[in-house]
């Protein structure tokens, strides 16, 4: 039986880990249109954009956009009175996100 | 000893669900199961028979709540500790989750690096007393 040093095999798990997730990560940005179709397409249904939003927040962060993150949670907290200000921000943080990637 | 082997995943998101896999297969070496819905997990928990259920709070339809709750009727649950997973961790929302009878919280975001290694002290300590 061949023995893999310990640092090899960590080294070759991080490698398919990257790899896959960079694939994962543009295929999250790629969604983000649709994310916000769905945020505009609930602007009637308060309950239904939450959860929407929540579900942003979510996965923005454990993808690694933080302020994506932060911004959509914002906007899931925020008052009725400040949604469309809070929804603006994370509209332009999201625009930025897909030309930036 | 017996070692954590299968974790059945619920979550709705379909990029952080992809995300989760990744993780616990690619990084935990773990066998991964994983459910769109409370209702999915349903149907699959018995036939995949896990060691522990990585359960999103918030889910259209069946909530974690509810998912829990109906997971718990099922002989082959019986033992298996269930790790909620949510974006809100107010500790009055924390506490209110532990009392639906959930072994832990993992926050999200997550970091899938060590989300593997972060689902052990739950899975060693809620094993059997669930």
């Amino acid at each position: 039986m061949d023995v893999v040093p310990a640092d090899l095999s960590t080294s070759a798990v991080s490698a398919n880990f990257t790899w896959r997730f960079t694939a994962l990560q543009r295929q999250f940005v790629e969604g983000l249109p649709a994310r916000w179709s769905a945020l505009e397409a609930a602007v009637q249904d308060s309950e239904v954009q939450r959860a929407t939003l929540h579900r942003l927040a979510g996965a923005a962060g454990s993808f690694g956009y933080i302020a994506l993150s932060d911004a959509a949670r914002a906007a899931e907290c925020c008052s009725k009175a400040d949604m469309n200000m809070a929804l603006s921000k994370l509209h332009l943080l999201l625009l930025n996100t897909i030309c930036i990637n | 000893m017996p070692k954590l082997s299968r974790v059945m995943c619920v979550e709705d998101d379909p990029d952080i669900r992809m995300l989760i896999e990744l993780s616990l297969v690619t990084v935990g070496q773990l066998s991964v199961l994983c459910c769109a819905s409370g209702r999915e997990a349903l149907a699959s928990v018995t036939a995949f028979a896990p060691d522990l259920v990585l359960l999103d709070v918030m889910m259209p339809g069946l909530s974690g709540q509810e998912t829990l709750q109906a997971l718990r009727q099922l002989p082959i649950m019986r033992g298996v500790p269930v790790v909620f997973m949510t974006a809100k961790a107010m500790p009055a929302e924390v506490e209110q989750l532990l009392l639906h009878g959930a072994a832990g919280l993992i926050i999200k975001p997550f970091d899938p690096m060590t989300l593997a290694r972060d689902l052990h002290p739950f899975w060693k300590h809620g094993r059997g007393t669930c």
